[in-house]
């Protein structure tokens, strides 16, 4: 039922990245907040949602450039941490692998969202047509349709890429096991977390060395 | 009715497309004025001009939507082509120079500005765990009191100063608050990894996680943030061994 829940939020908020308001709703620090919060972990939601804003901090989808889906990766990435088969697993290692995990996923639906906005050039034929046969408010049916589909896809998305990973993950639950009762595989995940800020704050710097 | 365009405006980028971009999404912003104004083969007219291309940042778009309003209007009364010349090509010379200003403004300025503060301000009280939800809450509230304020200015000023909206907008002095918002986003970013890695008691970490620093502005124009995140958890791993 809480699954079902984070995959309507997000389909809910995956629409304000591009296609209503730009509110930010969508930056990974909310959408880390109302996760967690969902999920009964609100610390570590915004711990997991800050780490990813740090990632992405100059990441904006602007004119034609579409950068990783935020939203999914961050809720997938708070979900599975918080959902990780098996108990006395230390909190940096399960959130590390659920990174290594969701990123990509977030890289595909990327392609995915690229596709539906080369296809979202038909409108103009679709729309000029019915202007053309004095239709005047076919255009707020196609912003119904838009929001729909951007909403049906992230939500759809957002449980199907939820469901596979846990069941890959329960599957080879007894392989993780060896990996995190191996020290150096908790030293590992402990120090790489701890560099994670590392990523934005370089980001940031660089962004202003080029803008000079 | 600029109210309703401005409650509108927020759908700006729903219909952005390769072929016309925003254009889609300026004719639904502008719809209802141009239903107030138009009918039957006017309206018909009206409608199939405004979905030529378009494109701008989709805040500062206000700006020219309430341009476009007043022009229309003038249009209406006075029936001259030079008017509607003056729509198309006002839509196509402004967008430049208000995306340039919004970029640089919101998305470089604005947007990691109040991020790393939201960051920094998470870090400085998360022992304090009652309180961290002012973090996405301020986080949410100082962004958006701008974001709407450019909104909301947008349509209304745009409206009543037309061509004169670049004074206007010269007078804020908007690329100079991005600017000083961009330098102390990056003065917020190095105090963070102050704060993060070298606060006492200074250990050989720090040492490594400054080289590893210097390293990753290096990479940071060579290789995509996502490429950058595996190196790290490599790197994590590898100072996990030797260490």
């Amino acid at each position: 039922m809480e699954i079902l829940l984070i995959s309507l939020i997000v389909g809910f908020i995956s629409i304000d990245t591009i296609k209503v308001g730009q509110f930010m709703f969508s930056r990974p620090i909310i959408v880390g907040s109302i996760v967690g919060w969902i999920l009964g972990d609100f610390y570590t939601g915004l711990k997991i949602g800050v780490i990813l804003e740090l990632f992405w901090i100059r990441v904006i989808p602007v004119g034609t450039y579409y950068p990783p889906d935020t939203v999914i990766t961050t809720a997938l990435a708070i979900t599975l941490t918080l959902y990780f088969p098996g108990a006395n697993i230390p909190e940096s290692f399960c959130i590390i692998l659920s990174l290594m995990v969701s990123i990509p996923f977030g890289i595909i639906y990327k392609s995915f969202q690229i596709r539906e906005r080369k296809m979202a050039s038909r409108y103009n034929t679709l729309l000029s047509d019915s202007i053309n046969k004095g239709d005047f408010n076919f255009i707020n049916k196609l912003v119904f349709i838009s929001v729909g589909r951007e909403f049906m896809f992230s939500f759809l998305a957002f449980i199907i890429s939820f469901k596979l990973i846990f069941l890959f993950f329960s599957s080879v639950q007894k392989y993780l096991f060896y990996f995190i009762e191996n020290p150096f595989m908790v030293k590992g995940a402990k120090e790489a977390f701890e560099l994670l800020p590392l990523i934005g704050i370089t980001q940031l710097i660089d962004s202003f060395i080029k803008k000079r | 009715m600029r109210f309703k365009i401005f409650l509108r405006s927020f759908f700006i980028q729903t219909l952005w497309n390769f072929q016309t971009m925003q254009a889609l999404g300026f004719l639904f912003v502008i719809k209802p004025f141009l239903d107030f104004l138009y009918k039957d083969d006017e309206r018909k007219k009206a409608y199939l001009r405004h979905m030529r291309f378009f494109n701008t940042h989709p805040y500062f778009a206000s700006f020219i939507v309430g341009i476009t309003m007043r022009k229309e209007e003038e249009y209406k009364e006075k029936r001259e082509e030079k008017i509607l010349k003056e729509i198309e090509n006002w839509k196509l010379n402004v967008a430049g120079p208000l995306a340039a200003l919004g970029d640089s403004l919101i998305w470089s300025g604005l947007r990691p500005f109040i991020g790393v503060i939201s960051v920094f301000l998470f870090f400085l009280i998360e022992d304090k765990k009652e309180y961290l939800f002012l973090v996405p809450l301020l986080f949410f509230i100082f962004y958006n009191a701008v974001h709407i304020f450019v909104r909301f200015k947008g349509i209304f000023k745009g409206y009543e100063l037309k061509e004169r909206i670049f004074e206007y907008l010269e007078r804020l002095r908007l690329k100079e608050i991005g600017r000083y918002m961009r330098l102390f986003g990056v003065v917020f970013s190095f105090l963070l990894f102050l704060y993060l890695y070298f606060s006492p008691p200074i250990k050989i970490f720090s040492f490594i996680n400054f080289v590893l620093f210097v390293i990753l502005i290096y990479l940071a124009r060579k290789l995509s943030v996502e490429v950058i995140f595996y190196l790290l958890v490599i790197a994590g791993y590898l100072i996990g061994i030797f260490t």
